[in-house]
């Protein structure tokens, strides 16, 4: 098993935090390698994901669920599978002020590779999923901090729906723009 | 051997140039996936990636609908169709019956039903029109897994509640004991007890080319024509008709030219049931051999043991007892002749020394990990291990020089034939010679006054000293490897001789140690022969290429039948000379009296033989056609009534010693000498020798510093490819001196006993004695294998509780 864990700080508050990432529709635009939604609700999705390192590479059909939502943290687990591997994971975030609009976010990944992508050697592994949990964070963040800007007067709750949705179509033509970028880094 | 024959050796013993190496070197020569078979198609298997889970489902709508797809099975269509995979190496699944060895098989089809036990059980497969579209469409086959808890150590999983088979009582494969003399008693009362527990690793067998099977049914004749990267392709008719649950079909097995066998090709693994069956229900030429990465999760692996040894000795050194217990990691319980390490490693543990009071029991054990089966020098490489080190602890507690203490226990060379105390018969040999020689060929005094410069300048230099004998040539009740090997003669028409061998070439030379051997038999040119192997089609019965039974028993066989043909020529010439046939000889193709004047060539008796019967001895049968069998000499198949048995034929002998430099601060080892004295008996073809030597040597110093094959707690097999798992290249190769002695195996007709594995043996022993003998400083014993530099480094670490050393 492999853990892999960090912390950030976004300009959000905690309840922004765990309402935006409680809502797994806000979160899979944010994955990467993302390749199609099959089927996304608020608590859990099916997506297709394009991954892999070195000879290793295909699309993975991942199955994401949330389990728990605490006061201050969410739980989720999944499974993935696909180039003759199996990726089972469960994930937690804690998330707790850090002054002013600020909020901490501790989070932790626990992951069980299964098949040849396990036998890959840390050396290739580690950059890999540092790199994809940089580019995850960053656009998490990018969306959390994108949606807490203030607003000048309380807004209606349809107003609120229709900001939401706005932003989400932004944040996914930025995730579009970004992971085309992203390729083309990759394969140059 | 009389002045005569003696003579009549032309051929052996001489350096000739390898017959077989030409078209190789040329690319021409035909490997298993160079063979192309109209309307032939392609499989490819889908693997688990879970060492231990249920089947909850396998989904193979996606691969059906894929482009080019013939055909998509699972496991329950398999099941359906099939019985489990026959047993092997045993014709039976309860061959013993003695109490002792205990041994039982699992039913596994060849693709898995229910549950998956390892990484890599192919749980589909898929067929297609080629191997691109087949590698694609083996992706979309959706396989849903539960799950289960995984067992990867196997001293837990004897007693552990959990089995990988639910249907036995506990996860014990296979269970031998013996016991010899009182031997708790004499330990008690020894001057010195050393005890040690031993931690093999687990590695495998790369040969360049990996496993692959052919399979053409030809409907019309009834016949499927299996081509087959084997070490026993004789077997394998039975093994796939019995694993088929069919009688109805001819089959002919075919070795192409294997690139590499190692043990890997011998045992009998599921693809050998799967393509077959493929091409008799899909009616078409069906092909699929394995990449690297399947290699090593699918074929077996070998050597991980856990092994404790207690041995007694006298105040001058000489052994009282030994107690053995042996734990074998089999992995999952597939026919790969894995339960052979338990008992191999088991009796041999006493090694070339005299005793007398032995005691060992060993268990095959059966983990969440890929089979174990056998791998160049099976289970031997792991018992001269423990018992060399052994040997050396002994030494250094006992304050005696150790090669002196090995002199002391050794066999003596008037003991032969010895009746060691498990009931092998040794054939012979002079092991204090061999030991001697290697020493002083070292110049170990020498060496000595190195060591101490090096020590004074910050540096661990060490020197490695080992003897390994290596038991060869066996045989087994009810099981392929029958204890016997046959070979077919021919000679033809216009005198060329035509030799067919059930052994399959894997790089020994065969082609050219038999036209050797034959070449001198005949008296005929060694270009006028050729040699065919492998086709089960041309010969009836072979135990399959591995522990040199073809330098002992094919040999063998080869001259029987040769000296028939001879002795026919000779019977021809004599009444066409009108000389007495005894008087007679043949050289360089000439049959000729004494008198020199009185001759006639190979060719003219050959063609009379076939072309003009009457003018041949009355009453005698027309061609030259000799086929012999010849069985395993100093053999038994059943235990006496104390449980000993004597299982291989012949056992030849070897002495190493070793130069090297630890690097405390990596824990790097640098071999800066390595010298051998070997006796493998007379040889065919020093040249081979050489490089049979040279590439088992290479085989052991990767087994011994370089090649581990590590799983995780969840059964994953961390490095299966090559940028992890390490292999030797011609950069890690110290220069080798070889050296030989010659003591001819006094029980076969060439008295040849074998070199192909006995080069394996030697560096994990004698590398550990060197760099314990470096870290001698340091106060370091070294027990676990391998000498990786990480792991030398933690002893050193360790020893030194994080200080330096020395310098890097």
């Amino acid at each position: 098993m492999r853990r892999v864990e960090g912390d950030f700080t976004v300009q959000a508050s905690p309840q922004q935090v765990l309402d935006f990432c409680g809502d797994l529709r806000n979160v899979f635009p944010t994955i990467p390698g993302l390749a199609e939604i099959k089927d996304e609700k608020p608590e859990s999705g099916v997506l297709l994901i394009n991954a892999g390192v070195s000879f290793i590479r295909g699309r993975f059909t991942v199955r994401i669920e949330r389990t728990e939502r605490t006061e201050n943290g969410l739980r989720f687990r999944g499974h993935g599978d696909g180039a003759g591997n199996a990726v089972d994971f469960e994930s937690s975030l804690d998330v707790a002020p850090s002054g002013g609009a600020a909020s901490n976010v501790h989070w932790v990944s626990d992951v069980r590779v299964h098949g040849p992508l396990a036998s890959m050697a840390a050396g290739l592994l580690n950059p890999v999923i540092n790199q994809n949990v940089d580019l995850f964070v960053g656009k998490l963040k990018e969306g959390l901090e994108g949606e807490s800007q203030p607003t000048a007067a309380t807004p209606e709750a349809g107003e609120v729906l229709s900001q939401h949705r706005s932003f989400i179509e932004r944040l996914r033509a930025a995730i579009s723009r970004l992971f085309r970028g992203d390729s083309a880094q990759l394969n140059s | 051997m009389s002045s005569r024959e003696s003579n009549r050796r032309k051929y052996v013993g001489q350096e000739v140039r390898r017959k077989e190496s030409a078209d190789a070197l040329v690319g021409g020569a035909e490997y298993l996936s160079d063979i192309r078979l109209p309307r032939m198609a392609y499989a490819g298997l889908v693997r688990s990636p879970y060492a231990h889970a249920r089947i909850k489902n396998v989904d193979l709508s996606g691969a059906r609908n894929s482009p080019g797809v013939i055909a998509v099975y699972s496991g329950d269509d398999l099941k359906r169709a099939t019985k489990p995979l026959a047993p092997f190496p045993f014709t039976a699944q309860q061959p013993y019956s003695s109490k002792y060895p205990k041994l039982r098989f699992a039913d596994h089809y060849c693709l898995a039903t229910d549950k998956v036990r390892h990484v890599g059980e192919a749980v589909a497969v898929v067929v297609a029109e080629d191997r691109y579209r087949c590698a694609d469409a083996v992706q979309e086959v959706r396989a849903d897994y539960e799950p289960l808890p995984v067992m990867v150590d196997a001293e837990k999983a004897m007693t552990h509640p959990q089995k990988i088979y639910e249907d036995w009582d506990n996860n014990i494969q296979y269970e031998y004991r013996f016991s010899e003399g009182p031997v708790a008693e004499l330990l008690r009362k020894s001057h010195a007890v050393v005890k040690e527990t031993f931690n093999l690793h687990r590695y495998t067998g790369t040969p360049m080319e990996g496993r692959g099977v052919i399979a053409d049914f030809n409907r019309p004749k009834n016949l499927l024509t299996v081509w087959d990267s084997t070490q026993i392709p004789h077997a394998l008719p039975n093994l796939i008709l019995e694993s088929l649950g069919r009688e109805d079909v001819k089959i002919r097995v075919v070795c192409p030219r294997i690139g590499g066998g190692f043990g890997i090709k011998w045992g009998f693994h599921s693809e050998e049931v799967l393509i077959p069956w493929l091409s008799l229900t899909l009616e078409r030429p069906i092909a699929w051999w394995e990449t690297r990465s399947e290699h090593m999760v699918a074929s077996h692996h070998s050597r991980e043991q856990k092994i404790t040894v207690e041995a007694g000795f006298s105040a001058s050194g000489e052994i009282t007892a030994i107690k053995g217990r042996v734990i074998v990691d089999l992995g999952v319980a597939y026919p790969c002749g894995g339960t052979s390490l338990a008992f191999v490693t088991a009796n041999f543990i006493p090694g070339p020394y005299r005793v007398s009071n032995y005691e060992a029991e060993a268990y095959g054990v059966v983990t969440n990990k890929s089979a174990s089966g056998v791998l160049r020098a099976n289970g031997k490489v792991e018992s001269n291990y423990v018992m060399e080190r052994i040997m050396d602890l002994a030494a250094r507690r006992l304050n005696l020089d150790r090669a002196e203490i090995r002199r002391r226990n050794f066999v003596p060379p008037d003991a032969f034939p010895y009746t060691c105390v498990t009931g092998s018969i040794y054939d012979s040999g002079r092991y204090g010679e061999c030991l001697t020689k290697a020493v002083e060929l070292a110049g170990v005094s020498s060496l000595r006054e190195d060591i101490a410069k090096a020590a004074r300048e910050g540096r661990y230099r060490g020197i490695g000293i080992g003897f390994m004998l290596e038991p060869l040539s066996s045989l087994r009740p009810n099981a392929y490897n029958s204890g016997y090997e046959t070979a077919q003669i021919r000679v033809d028409q216009v005198g060329k001789a035509w030799i067919v061998s059930g052994d399959v070439n894997m790089g020994q030379a065969h082609q050219t140690t038999l036209s050797q051997i034959v070449a001198d038999e005949l008296g005929i040119d060694i270009n006028d022969i050729e040699v065919f192997e492998g086709d089960t089609a041309l010969l009836s019965s072979n135990s399959g290429s591995y522990a040199c039974r073809f330098s002992t028993v094919t040999t063998s066989a080869a001259i029987m039948a040769a000296r028939t043909i001879r002795e026919k020529m000779l019977k021809i010439a004599g009444h066409l000379l009108q000389v007495d046939a005894d008087r007679l000889d043949i050289m360089g193709g000439i049959i000729s009296a004494p008198d020199g004047k009185t001759s006639i060539t190979v060719k003219e008796v050959a063609n009379i033989a076939y072309y003009s019967v009457n003018r041949l001895p009355k009453g005698m049968e027309p061609g030259l056609f000799g086929h012999r069998f010849f069985f395993n000499p100093n053999t038994s198949f059943t235990a006496d009534e104390k449980g000993r048995s004597a299982n291989f034929s012949t056992y030849p002998y070897a002495a190493h010693v070793a130069y090297v430099e630890v690097d405390p601060g990596t824990g790097q080892i640098k071999i800066l000498k390595y010298v051998t004295v070997d006796d493998c008996g007379n040889q065919v073809n020093p040249m081979v020798v050489r490089t049979q030597l040279t590439g088992g040597i290479a085989c052991g110093i990767g087994g011994a510093i370089y090649e581990e094959l590590v799983y995780d707690e969840d059964g994953q097999l961390a490095n299966s490819n090559f940028s992890s798992y390490l292999i030797p290249s011609m950069l890690e190769m110290p220069n080798l001196e070889l050296h030989h002695m010659i003591t001819p195996m006094p029980f076969t007709p060439g008295g040849f006993k074998g070199a192909g594995e006995i080069g394996a043996i030697g560096p994990s022993l004698t590398l550990a004695s060197a760099v314990e003998d470096a870290l001698t400083p340091l106060g370091i014993k070294v027990i676990d294998l391998p000498l990786k530099p990480e792991k030398v480094w933690r002893l050193i670490h360790e020893a030194t509780k994080g200080g330096k050393a020395g310098a890097t």
